[in-house]
């Protein structure tokens, strides 16, 4: 790599698309523009480049010509599944089952609703089907458990259903047998037939999709990667030759909900896993930083416009779920675990009227007409409405980028518009501003509890990583509810982490295999198993990644105790299997058993299962050390200081709390609360006993001092009791 | 006479008889209750507090779900989670099983009331399953426990779990063959199974013995025991944060926010009674018995008055426990009634009373079988109240509030459970949980949904076919949808599904398996039942010779075989692996005459095939043309055939203006009270009360609210009932039969009803103008 290579990461937001440009000096710029729905988000995407190629004074032909890697969060194949606006498809599966995917196990009219929503049986219908009922078709067929074969694939059957759904319009098919993934022969030979029969027709089978135990979410995993495959292929198709038009020779590569990338070639075919990789660039960016600043155990915390959104990194790794889900339909793929609720700068307050409370969310103003303040006719009160009557956010500040494009906040909007609210209550505009802050802070204080507590996790282990618009200017208050001591604000780029957590994300692909596997293990056998399945998986990535490339297989086996529920993936040393690592896996399984679900839950005597084995083989990408400033002198300079303004810290009296730029802040400045750092599109609050300094890097480090706590305690007593 | 409070308490006491708790409760000195609390708590104190607290409940439903073994519990979130004030009265419910709402209360309130003596300290925890206290029945354990703050009883934490077997005389411990409680598990009364933070090992021993299965059981307790003390410890760290009178007074404030919402809706509501009325069948292996089951609720006031009276006497394994009947009651009020409470609903229950008569089936003394209640007889419950508090809600006079109105669902939880040694060599237990995929049943504007999961298990998920496979020596043939099974009706409700399945590379005894004849899920305003379950046995099929013909048979008609009958509540049967197993799950029942059904929506389930082509003539009597449209004139021919044979099945004539009658636009009095989009009831200016038929404007019953009186009555056959009905001879010895009532004047119906020739119809509602 030459020295004036650059690496890009753009993520499109409903609002903004972001685009954050590195060079091998370790600079970090970032652009905004705004997303483009009029063209499928061509010129969000590639103004945004600009915008971020201008900071870093580069004309868009120097920056095209530098770029070697441009990474690419895309929303497109979620924004289908929810607008309803996917391809025809076909699906073909096993006779006797064709209604599993109508079936959704009995959940679709909760699945993926909110708490409020889980009891109105009346009111919330079960989504209609992705696919018509006339366009499934069974065939005669059948594989059991072990991979063998029951009834032959009935060939001629399928010509049959394929010339059907040709005949229907039918623009995208997925096949799905049962125990594909124990034999995908009858789905690998459906697929030559269809193959021969419209050979232009997208094609996705359950085994390619997911390689786990259970029909309906192989099925329906199969059947939105049709759903949305065309358009998503369509569209990545077209930003690719966008970028070879602009004289771009940089590899194109695709965010996945996993954590990892895919070069674009294998996402075309797989689009069913970018679904819910939005938020997990973020973490993705603090999984870096824990590596950076050393940290083993971070919270990562998103507050935007409409949601809250949590990620954990334990031990290193981002905590991950088997299980994701799309407007209601749930499927198996690996993702990096987020837990969201409605509470972010754009959440409603509200009066509930048989108790008096206030109330806050799940309702959002959205980006149109947005919170009050905005003065795009949102009536309203918000979050952002109180964070701005209550000093915390800068009432000249300018939300979002680029000349003319940005909002100018309206401070009277917000204070008509949570007056009315106060009337309601019968308490002062201030007093209901404060009274919003508070309830929206304890909804998340309440579900970054339950998460990690839920995981047998102490939060006092962890730090808070805060970004989005909304996040810095809340996060020490949540974080001090769970006795959290430090929160770090990822420097200015806090409000494009998403962009900036894709443009470092390694290549990493996944493969898996369900086994049942009965202790005491054999370790040549397991190791036979993982040789098998990285063999394939080494084949694929020399063909899509290059020939030359440098894989590193990471290896996981789940395990769980015979006939129990619970199973736990646990990693394991990619060397050479033996007696040695066994016994190791057998160990760390125990103890991690154990500490999530106390020493009791461990049955004595019971035998181990390995349910699956799972190995990654991962493309190191590169990335280039954020650029370190000298370390300055504690005390901030002058011309970091801004006039001082009224902020109300907890109480109805306001406070002159002094007030700084935060980009003219320097590495190793101190900043002592009461005060508030303005950074560009959010702003750091800090109460009296708290202190924030910056960082060589230009993070900032919120310490919030020593509190009370209680979380290690419950953990502990927890354990105890079990 | 009226029982004074004293007799009450000495007969409701938990041990005869249910235990029902009277206030104020009789508290021993040595118990110390924290009653202190803020009356004014600023509004938003209270929110913070209250999210809380709901927050609480989530982890400690979170925790069971991370420690739990037990699979039923798990898959079908066959477990709940509640929070109470100081005396035991619920101020929240989890998102979970819901009529384990009802036991958790008079569980906490029992210990309040009986083992006080001894003290109920910081760090003890209380663990029951006596289902004449607190268990819906004896799988069902329920575990207390107080938080405690400085000396004083501040609140209680409870969970409820449905364990896999607990003992008795079944593997499952569903014994649908114990006459008595003596052959059903144990039940243990209130014991404290933690004394200051450690299990007894004494009592933990003795819990352990009967089951089957102890380490499950072992670990299930820790799950139990781990969420409860979640529970206290972030209460008492709230304690500590907002102080015990704020705290306190937020409880306080929830349970008056959850009345005021239930008196919201109480005002649109006229008294009244509205009744339902169903009959159970065979009360244990062996019996062919019918046996008549009935609810009532009478709203006055403020008050709901909940009665079983006239209830057949308790017999066989068919008994519903006082607390799970009343656990059903709470469950529809929570999720029909108050759904925006998310659980909150504390403060509506002393506005509910539940005058049971004891002894009887939904209200058994001590001695009758339980145990399989959690199939047979909490689900007719629930599906009963579902179906009483559906019709008040259609009487009230807020139109919104009517389209809340829901058809019940499935009267009894349709299953096989297994047995035998799996493809691994080992003894397996095999629950088929295929019910828990659901049905919905129809509502006042639109149609009930298959496959929708239960309402009140609102989480709870259905198995996937491979995962079955993996653990059991089975394979499924099919699992689809069940066409023409869900009740027809203006809305229709959701089908039911239905599945075969062979042994396997095992060996499999086929246990507790659903065979019934009564239908017993009703339909709303003449819409018709939901099906039976049913489980058939094909024995030494062709399946092998199929299968190398590479054939997969996607129902039976396609299988050769001999068919065995099986029996409601059979004994267990032992298949060999060329037998075949098709059961299904039932159906919901409909609402309204399916003849007002929109044709194009009977167009649409035709292709989705939903229905048959052959139902959506003879039942909703839409004819398609060739090209598969709607043939309007056909259908305007065929539908007016349909409805002057009613008139002739019940000996009447039509009348020549019938058309004309059918399309005149109705006035509906502005003082009449609307039932439904059926009836309207009406005093007229002679103060006569007259139900009129919403259809056509004419008078059905003049001068009595009884409207069956004045209808056109076609007594029929149960096949008439729905097409998976077959000759009830099958099952019992009673004489059966399906009532139809029809409006006098233009034959649309409004009520259907199974009913024994001995007794009177059920009378569906009596409105106080």
């Amino acid at each position: 790599m030459t020295k004036s290579e650059l690496v890009c990461g753009v993520d499109i937001g409903g609002t903004f698309t972001d685009c954050v440009l590195l060079d091998l000096d370790g600079n970090v710029v970032y652009g905004k523009a705004l997303t483009s729905y009029n063209d499928g988000f061509e010129s969000g995407f590639f103004n945004s480049i600009e915008a971020a190629g201008e900071q870093m004074g580069l004309s868009t032909q120097e920056v095209f010509e530098r770029l070697s890697r441009i990474s690419h969060g895309s929303t497109i194949a979620t924004n289908i599944v929810a607008e309803r606006n996917g391809s025809r498809v076909g699906l073909i599966t096993t006779k006797g089952h064709e209604d599993t995917i109508i079936m959704m196990r009995g959940l679709g009219r909760v699945a993926g609703e909110s708490p409020e929503n889980i009891l109105k049986v009346v009111e919330i219908p079960k989504p209609d089907p992705l696919v018509s009922r006339q366009l499934i078709k069974g065939i005669a067929e059948r594989i059991d458990c072990n991979g063998d074969v029951v009834v032959e694939l009935n060939e001629q059957e399928i010509r049959e259903a394929v010339q059907d759904l040709i005949n229907s319009k039918m623009e995208a098919v997925s096949i799905s047998f049962l125990w594909s993934i124990k034999n995908p022969s009858h789905e690998l030979r459906a697929k030559e037939i269809i193959q021969e029969m419209a050979p232009d027709l997208f094609i996705t089978c359950g085994h390619e999709v997911s390689q786990t135990l259970g029909e309906y979410e192989r099925t329906i995993a199969a059947v939105i990667n049709a759903y949305v495959g065309p358009t998503t292929s369509k569209y990545l198709e077209k930003i690719q030759k966008g970028i070879r038009s602009r004289g771009s020779e940089a590899s194109f590569l695709i965010m996945q909900c996993h954590g990892g990338m895919f070069p674009a070639i294998r996402s075309r075919q797989a689009p069913v896993l970018t679904i819910g990789s939005g938020p997990v660039g973020g973490i993705m960016g603090c999984e870096s930083l824990a590596e950076e600043l050393g940290y083993k155990n971070i919270i990562g915390t998103d507050m935007g416009g409409t949601t809250f959104d949590v990620g954990l990194i334990v031990n290193g790794d981002p905590l991950t779920s088997e299980q994701a889900i799309v407007d209601k339909f749930f499927y198996n793929a690996p993702n990096v675990q987020i837990q969201s609720i409605g509470a972010g700068g754009g959440s409603i307050a509200w009066v509930d009227s048989y108790s008096g409370g206030l109330r806050v969310g799940p309702q959002s103003a959205k980006a149109n007409p947005g919170p009050a303040c905005y003065g795009l006719g949102g009536e309203e009160p918000t979050v952002t409405d109180a964070d701005l009557l209550l000093g915390y956010i800068d009432p000249e500040t300018v939300f979002g980028t680029g000349s003319g494009r940005g909002l100018h906040l309206n401070k009277e909007l917000a204070e008509k518009a949570i007056s009315k609210l106060a009337a309601k209550l019968g308490i002062s505009t201030i007093e209901a501003a404060q009274g919003i802050v508070d309830v929206a802070n304890a909804k998340m204080a309440n579900l970054i509890e339950n998460e990690v507590i839920g995981h047998g996790l102490d939060p006092r282990d962890f730090v808070v990583v805060s970004y989005g618009g909304a996040g810095p200017v809340h996060a020490a208050s949540y974080a001090e509810d769970l006795g959290i001591s430090t929160v770090i604000i990822p420097g200015e780029i806090s409000s494009v982490w998403s962009a900036f957590g894709i443009s470092i994300s390694d290549i990493r692909y996944e493969t898996e295999k369900e086994v049942v596997l009965l202790s005491p293990f054999d370790a040549e056998e397991l190791e036979t198993l993982f040789v098998e399945i990285e063999n394939k998986s080494k084949d694929l990535v020399y063909k899509e990644v290059g020939e030359d490339t440098n894989i590193e297989f990471k290896r996981y086996v789940r395990m769980r105790f015979n006939w129990q529920k619970h199973s736990l993936e646990v990693p394991l040393s990619a060397e050479t299997l033996n007696d040695e690592t066994i016994k190791k896996v057998v160990n760390d399984f125990t103890s991690m058993y154990k500490e999530r679900y106390g020493s009791a839950s461990i049955l004595p005597g019971a035998q181990l299962e390995i349910e699956s084995i799972r190995s990654e083989p991962v493309v190191r990408v590169w990335k280039p050390n954020r650029k370190m400033e000298a370390i300055s002198h504690v005390s901030p300079p002058a011309e970091s200081k801004k006039p001082e303004r009224l902020v109300y810290l907890g109480g109805t009296s306001p406070v002159k709390a002094q007030i700084y730029n935060g980009s003219k802040l320097l590495g190793g400045n101190i900043v002592e609360g009461p005060a508030v750092i303005d950074l560009p599109g959010t702003s750091i609050v800090i109460d009296s006993g708290q202190q924030v300094q910056k960082t060589e890097r230009g993070d900032f480090i919120l310490s919030l001092g020593e509190k009370e706590n209680k979380s290690n305690e419950l953990v502990s007593s927890l354990k105890e009791s079990v | 006479m009226d029982k004074t409070l004293a007799e009450l308490k000495d007969f409701w006491n938990g041990k005869e008889h249910a235990y029902i708790p009277f206030k104020p409760l009789n508290i021993s000195p040595n118990v110390r209750l924290h009653k202190e609390y803020e009356e004014e708590i600023d509004p938003i104190t209270f929110e913070v507090i209250r999210h809380s607290l709901w927050g609480v409940n989530q982890e400690h439903g979170k925790v069971i779900e991370n420690l739990a073994v037990s699979p039923i519990t798990l898959e079908t979130r066959d477990f709940q989670t509640s929070l109470h004030t100081e005396e035991g009265d619920i101020i929240l419910f989890g998102p979970y099983l819901q009529y384990f709402s009802g036991a958790m209360d008079l569980s906490i309130q029992y210990v309040l009331e009986h083992r006080g003596e001894q003290g109920i300290n910081e760090g003890d925890m209380f663990l029951q399953n006596d289902p004449w206290i607190g268990a819906p029945h004896q799988p069902d354990v329920g575990v207390c426990a107080p938080v405690v703050w400085e000396g004083k009883i501040f609140c209680w934490v409870s969970n409820v779990m449905h364990q896999n077997d607990i003992g008795g005389i079944m593997p499952g411990s569903f014994c649908q063959n114990a006459p008595d409680v003596f052959s059903d598990p144990p039940s243990f009364p209130p014991m404290k199974i933690v004394k200051e933070g450690k299990i007894d090992p004494e009592l933990e021993a003795i819990y352990l013995r009967a089951s089957r299965t102890p380490n499950n059981l072992a670990l299930d307790l820790r799950a139990a025991i781990a969420g409860c003390h979640a529970s206290q410890v972030r209460i008492v760290e709230m304690l500590k944060k907002y102080g015990p009178m704020k705290v306190k007074g937020a409880m306080r404030k929830m349970m008056t926010a959850s009345e005021a919402a239930f008196m919201d809706f109480m005002k649109s509501i006229p008294d009244g009674t509205w009744s339902e009325r169903v009959y159970q069948e065979v009360a244990l292996t062996g019996d062919r018995g019918v046996y008549k089951v009935e609810l009532s609720v009478t709203k006055k006031g403020g008050t709901l008055i909940f009665k079983n009276k006239g209830t057949d006497p308790q017999v066989g394994a068919i008994n519903a426990p006082f607390c799970g009947w009343r656990g059903t009651i709470l469950s529809a009020l929570n999720v029909i009634l108050l759904p925006d409470q998310m659980g909150a609903i504390g403060g509506a229950i002393p506005h509910l009373k539940f005058e049971p008569t004891p002894g009887t089936l939904t209200c058994p003394d001590y001695g009758a079988a339980v145990s399989p209640a959690g199939i047979y007889s909490n689900e007719l419950a629930i599906s009963m109240a579902n179906s009483v508090i559906s019709k008040m809600i259609m009487s009230s006079m807020d139109p919104k509030l009517r389209k809340m109105a829901l058809g019940p669902t499935p009267a009894q939880w349709h299953i096989n459970i297994h047995y035998g040694v799996n493809q691994r060599g080992d003894y397996y237990v095999g629950p088929m949980l295929e019910h828990m995929i659901g049905t919905t049943g129809a509502t006042l504007d639109r149609d009930g949904s298959f496959a929708n999961g239960l309402w009140w298990v609102p989480e709870g998920k259905g198995p996937n076919i491979e995962a079955c496979e993996r653990d059991w020596p089975i394979l499924y043939l099919y699992r689809n949808e069940h066409q023409d099974s869900a009740g027809s009706g203006r809305f229709r409700g959701g089908n039911g599904g239905i599945l075969a399945y062979i042994p396997y590379k095992g060996q499999v005894t086929l246990g507790t398996h659903s065979s019934e004849g009564v239908p017993k899920t009703v339909g709303l305003q003449g819409g018709l039942p939901g099906s039976r379950g049913d489980t058939r046995i094909i024995k030494n099929s062709n399946i092998n010779s199929l299968f190398s013909q590479g054939k997969m048979p996607a129902s039976t008609e396609e299988i050769q075989g001999q068919e065995t009958l099986t029996n409601g509540k059979g004994m267990p049967i032992d298949l060999s692996d060329t037998d075949i197993v098709e059961w299904n799950w039932g159906s919901s029942p409909g609402y309204g005459d399916e003849l007002d059904r929109d044709p194009d929506l009977v167009l649409k389930d035709v292709t989705d095939r939903i229905i048959s082509e052959e139902a959506a003539e003879l039942t909703y009597g839409v004819k398609l043309t060739s090209a598969g449209y709607v043939d309007e004139e056909a259908t305007k021919i065929k539908r007016l055939e349909i409805r002057k044979n009613r008139f002739k099945q019940c000996q009447a004539s039509a009348p020549d203006n019938l058309e004309d009658l059918l399309s005149k636009n109705i006035n509906i009095p502005n003082d009449a009270i609307q039932i439904g989009d059926y009836m309207f009831v009406h005093k007229n200016s002679r103060e006569i009360t007259n139900v009129h038929c919403s259809c056509c404007g004419e008078v059905i019953s003049n001068g009595s609210q009884d409207f069956k009186r004045g209808s056109l009555i076609y007594e029929g056959t149960i096949q008439e009932a729905g097409k998976h009905f077959v000759e009830i001879d099958r099952y019992v010895d009673q004489s059966l039969s399906f009532f139809q009532f029809f409006c006098p004047t233009c034959a649309t119906r409004l009520a259907t009803e199974i009913k024994r020739p001995q007794d009177d119809h059920s009378r569906e509602f009596e409105i106080t103008l």
